[in-house]
């Protein structure tokens, strides 16, 4: 006897999506969030360029997340806000999840789980910056936050160390609310955000990007006084002697997103080691019978859209009776790929229009992408570029059982 | 020849630059020296004699520009004119320990800290290890206030509503030989320092038992069943609360600057508050402990700062790694004698893991930066104990400053020359677990220079801040019905609620900074840093003390914020 | 000829622009060369921030030109929206500032604001 057929776990973009299209399956469905708020990041994410795949309309964040959670009002999901889950039971089938909020402590039980937790940010003493800890060190999203939601500004004179997306939106953020940015540093030789936020985030504001450098060190006691720079090696080593102070009162990191996968790892579902999601087949099942997951719990994404879309891969997977097949095959990819997703394919299901997303290790100009089923090869795709920041997407269908394997070649002369 | 002469003819050889002169029975070094190593042994060759009663090392090192003190910035005359029977100086653990005893007596006690909360220095920048004095020297004060403190730590952890954990200590040894040398040895060392537990010599295959994760080419182990661990900075500020909850008074962001020494006693100390008179002043300052025995006129050793740096290891990872404080001996051929333990892996009292600390003399008193290389020696050493050990689990590091004598010992005692001071100085390692035996004494000293009778009632209870994380469903359930902000959990890496927040902002030594609040609930302590919960501490922060939410800080006078983003008009 | 990414969606292909033909390359759709042409002649952007409330909850809002602008007017724009204050709660997309410094834009709020 199972309270609910689907429980979501983070009411962002992902989860919204994931409750909505499992409802509308006719599962019954809850959805929890650990803030006062549905929408998870987009919150604060106040820029535009979200929706233009799935909505063909230029949207701020708050505006995604506004359609997004209409949407799901529109279904009979229930709610919960301010809920945190402390523990999560394998029932088998089945899980009991324990939850606190203001209420009190409350369990539920439910045939399938869907985790929408997205991710965190990764510290600055994760990227071994040493020296003092003084306040003035934040990550991006704390100083998109402060600045969006709070309308409190932490910054007059910032460095910021990483070209990822968010560190790019950032800068210009920062700079059109009157701070100013001295430089972006990336330790990578190339930049990690995509094309566009490089032109209209630096380029529009003359900041400069210095790439092949890193912060090392920070000064000041109680406030950030200045950031020690070093350019770095291919492996980004620092070299020594190359060491540069940049006086600042603000160091803004953007050094990379962590998928939030704690609960996945308390009831044992496997993560891949490279996307530190847990590895999924086509309908976003991971290899823990009935749990589900989507949106960047599941790996890092660049856009909403396609978050949106694995909420509702992953809600109508679980809202799905079907009996749960159990013998899957490993999709591959040669070593020009970081990883492809879902690293795994079920044949007892649907084969047809199969979603893969991809990213590649290193920058590569006129490739072609090969999808081997077997022997066959089921697609080519010619790429002029191709960026690890950049993630791909492609849609194929498997007309039988098969190996999959991704390989990227060069275009042939 | 008299000693004195038969020393500086000695020190005369090895160090010709330098010059030691008598003081009383102490000994005075002077010079300048090109490096700092130098000077540091130069005041550990005069320690090392045990004829002076002290070293006083004023060598100078030469082109290096002390740091100033960190001071308060301002002044005001909040306790001019104040007299008071007892003055600490100093809000460590040693100090708030020092605090409680003296509650316990009648009389008046003022603790004094310069910084914006208590167990700001050292305190709070240790491994919280409660340790069973096995390497310590017999006749040591290390070894005698620790010996008395483990008699009733456990029940005052109890009392004060702090962690304990009694997890054990570990030692590993490559040379597997050495077993028969290492048991008897051990076992007669465990008699003659009172090692509470014990100590046990194990096979590996009974080590394993004790420590899984152990590295493969351990072939032998040492158990001490009696290691323990605390949360240093929690004890502090419950040590400190007690205090408080029993009379005493703390007066923060309080430096003291200078004081009038008439006829052998303090007469007056001179504060950025205003000037106190206290019938008896209390030396727990850590390490400007020395600085201040000068104003005392009674300065007979010196503090050579040693930094330590840890680091400390996500919690989903401590179950691949050490089960109790383990280290390991270093291979013979690569032994290096030096006075702190190079460190171990352990479980804290939160049940992260922390690696280290590492031990290097700096001339800097409050130096607690960080370095790499530093960082990935220790990694590269503890590695040996702990075969799953990674740097890429480090969530954070911190480094904190031991306040040691040449001597590398306590000083607990009366004053030398100036009659109506107390020192608790010069305390490092074993200082966590010593200073509960070390407040003791010094209580008991003080009301013996004011005739002051204990008092009949003394509440020895400080009830924590609930850790609802820790709770049973149906106790939590029930906490939450009464008050629902313990259901809104805020920081979701340690799984601290709003309520837990809001009894922190509303304690009896009150934050006054987020990493105020951190210390007493550890919100921002978790895998994330504070990066999701700070904003959402600071608007709590803000709502429950009225204030406006620009003008909160991290820690001690530093801004978070410049100004509004926009003004509306 | 000049060369910059194109913004308007996230593939940001490269641009090759001849300003003197009027002849884009690069562009993977026809957004991509008008985007070409106008960023030649006239840049302009949507301009996302905030603006101040005193609306119990809302310390800010976000708002956002409905339609792009001059960048030329970007700074502009930002000291006006700095003088604006919303003195009660709006639904998502009212408009704050209708054609806000004659730039045929309005500043409309991208988040819904909950009355207390």
């Amino acid at each position: 006897m199972f309270v609910y057929d689907v429980i979501v776990i983070g009411g962002g973009p992902a989860g919204l999506a994931a409750a909505s299209s499992a409802s509308r399956c006719g599962a019954s469905t809850l959805l929890l969030e650990r803030e006062g708020a549905l929408g998870g990041i987009l919150k604060q994410c106040i820029h535009d360029g979200f929706g233009l795949t799935r909505y063909q309309e230029k949207l701020a964040g708050p505006e995604y997340a506004n359609k997004e959670i209409e949407k799901l009002n529109e279904t009979t999901a229930e709610v919960s806000l301010l809920t945190f889950v402390t523990k999560i039971v394998k029932l088998q089938p089945g899980f009991k999840v324990t939850v606190v909020n203001p209420k009190g402590v409350s369990t539920y039980t439910t045939k399938k789980l869907i985790l929408a937790t997205g991710c965190r940010e990764r510290t600055a003493k994760q990227v071994s910056i040493h020296g003092t800890n003084p306040g003035g060190v934040m990550t991006a999203g704390q100083a998109q936050y402060y600045i969006n939601i709070l309308g409190l500004m932490p910054i007059k004179e910032c460095v910021i160390l990483g070209s990822g997306d968010i560190g790019l939106i950032m800068a210009r953020r920062i700079t059109l609310e009157g701070g100013h940015v001295e430089g972006v540093y990336e330790a990578k030789s190339t930049p990690s955000g995509l094309a566009r936020n490089i032109a209209q985030c630096l380029t529009d504001f003359s900041i400069p990007l210095h790439l092949s450098e890193t912060v090392t060190k920070v000064y000041g006691i109680d406030r950030l006084e200045a950031v020690e720079i070093s350019k770095v090696d291919d492996k980004m080593n620092p070299i020594p002697g190359t060491e540069k102070i940049v006086k600042c009162d603000s160091l803004i990191l953007s050094v990379g997103l962590i998928p939030e996968n704690e609960l996945a790892k308390s009831i044992g579902v496997p993560l891949h080691p490279v996307t530190k999601g847990p590895i999924v087949n086509q309908e976003l099942m991971s290899k823990i019978s009935g749990v589900y997951t989507c949106g960047n719990a599941m790996h890092v994404n660049d856009l909403a859209d396609y978050v949106s879309e694995s909420g509702e891969i992953a809600g109508v997977a679980a809202a799905s009776t079907d009996e749960i097949a159990g013998v899957s095959k490993a999709v591959t990819w040669d070593k020009n790929l970081a990883y492809v997703v879902p690293q795994l394919v079920d044949f007892a299901k649907n084969t047809k229009d199969v979603i893969f997303y991809f990213r590649v290790r290193d920058v590569y100009q006129n490739k072609i992408l090969k999808v081997y089923l077997g022997d066959d090869v089921i697609l080519k795709k010619p790429f002029m570029t191709l960026r690890p920041p950049e993630m791909e997407r492609v849609v194929l269908s498997l007309p039988n059982e098969g190996e999959i394997k991704f390989v990227l070649e060069d275009i042939a002369k | 020849m008299t000693k004195l002469e038969k020393f500086q003819e000695r020190f005369a050889e090895v160090y010709p630059s330098f010059r030691a002169e008598a003081k009383d029975d102490c000994v005075v070094l002077s010079g300048v020296a090109d490096n700092y190593e130098d000077l540091v042994k130069a005041g550990q060759m005069a320690a090392k004699t045990k004829w002076f009663y002290g070293v006083i090392n004023d060598i100078k090192l030469k082109g290096y520009e002390p740091t100033p003190i960190k001071a308060p910035s301002f002044s005001d005359k909040a306790l001019e004119g104040i007299h008071v029977d007892v003055l600490v100086i100093g809000g460590g653990i040693t100090g708030c320990a020092i605090l409680r005893e003296l509650s316990k007596y009648q009389l008046s006690s003022l603790l004094v800290d310069k910084e914006e909360d208590v167990a700001m220095a050292a305190s709070s920048r240790n491994d919280g290890c409660v340790h069973v004095g096995m390497d310590l020297h017999k006749g040591s004060l290390k070894l005698k206030y620790l010996v008395r403190s483990r008699k009733f730590y456990k029940q005052m952890c109890k009392d004060l509503d702090v962690p304990y954990r009694q997890d054990g200590q570990s030692i590993g040894f490559t040379n597997g030989w050495l077993k028969l040398l290492v048991r008897p040895a051990l076992k007669i060392k465990a008699l003659i320092n009172h090692v509470p537990g014990g100590v046990k010599v194990l096979n590996r295959r009974h080590f394993q038992t004790i420590e899984p994760n152990i590295a493969d080419d351990v072939a032998f182990g040492v158990f001490l069943p009696g290691g323990a661990c605390t949360s240093p900075y929690e004890l502090t500020i419950a040590l400190g609360e007690s205090a408080v909850h029993n009379g005493a008074k703390i007066s923060l962001r309080t430096i003291v600057e200078s004081m009038k020494v008439e006829n052998h006693r303090v007469f007056s100390v001179q504060t950025n508050r205003g000037i106190i008179y206290p019938k008896v002043v209390v030396n727990a300052a850590g390490a400007y402990s020395d600085v201040i025995a000068e104003m005392m006129n009674d300065r007979f050793f010196t503090i050579h700062p040693r930094k330590g740096t840890d680091s400390i290891i996500d919690k989903a990872a401590l179950p691949t790694l050490s089960r109790t404080s383990t280290t390991v001996y270093p291979k013979l051929g690569q032994l290096k004698k030096t006075h702190s333990k190079g460190g171990a892996v352990m479980p804290t009292s939160d049940l992260n893991a922390l690696v280290g600390p590492d031990a290097l003399e700096t001339p800097d008193r409050e130096d607690y930066t960080t370095d790499k290389a530093r960082v990935d020696a220790m990694f590269d050493k503890q590695i040996h104990a702990m075969k799953n050990l990674s740097e890429r689990d480090i969530i954070t590091y911190f480094s904190g400053i031991r306040a040691a004598t040449y001597e590398e010992d306590f000083v607990v005692q009366k004053g030398k020359w100036t009659t109506n001071v107390i020192h608790a100085a010069g305390i490092q390692s074993p200082g966590v677990t010593a200073a509960p035996a070390i407040g003791i004494d010094v209580a008991k000293w003080a009301s013996e220079m004011l005739n002051a009778k204990t008092k009949e009632k003394w509440d020895p209870i400080r009830k924590g801040i609930v850790k609802t994380r820790l709770l049973s469903n149906e106790e939590r359930d029930a906490l939450i019905k009464k008050n629902p902000a313990y259901g809104h959990i805020v920081c979701r890496c340690e799984e601290i609620s709003e309520g837990e927040i809001i009894d922190a902002i509303h304690s009896t030594i009150p934050p006054t900074t987020i990493d105020g609040i951190k210390r007493r609930v550890r919100a921002g302590m978790g895998r994330c840093q504070g990066g999701f919960c700070q904003p959402a501490v600071l608007s709590i922060m803000a709502k429950e003390e009225k204030i406006d939410p620009l003008s909160i800080g991290k820690k001690g006078e530093g801004k978070l914020f410049f100004r509004r983003t926009k003004e509306g008009k | 000829m000049k060369e910059f990414t194109c913004i308007v969606c996230p593939n940001g292909c490269t641009l090759v622009y001849d300003e003197d033909k009027h002849v884009c390359n690069g562009n993977r759709c026809p957004r991509g060369a008008r985007y070409a042409e106008s960023e030649c002649l006239n840049p302009e952007r949507t301009l996302c921030s905030t603006v101040a409330t005193i609306v119990s909850g809302y310390p800010v809002i976000s708002v956002k030109t409905n339609r792009e602008i001059s960048k030329k007017l970007i700074g502009e724009v930002i000291k006006v929206l700095n003088r604006t204050l919303i003195t009660e709660a709006l639904p998502i997309g009212s408009v704050v500032i209708p054609n806000v410094l004659n730039t045929g834009a309005d500043i409309i709020t991208t988040a819904p604001m909950k009355k207390e």
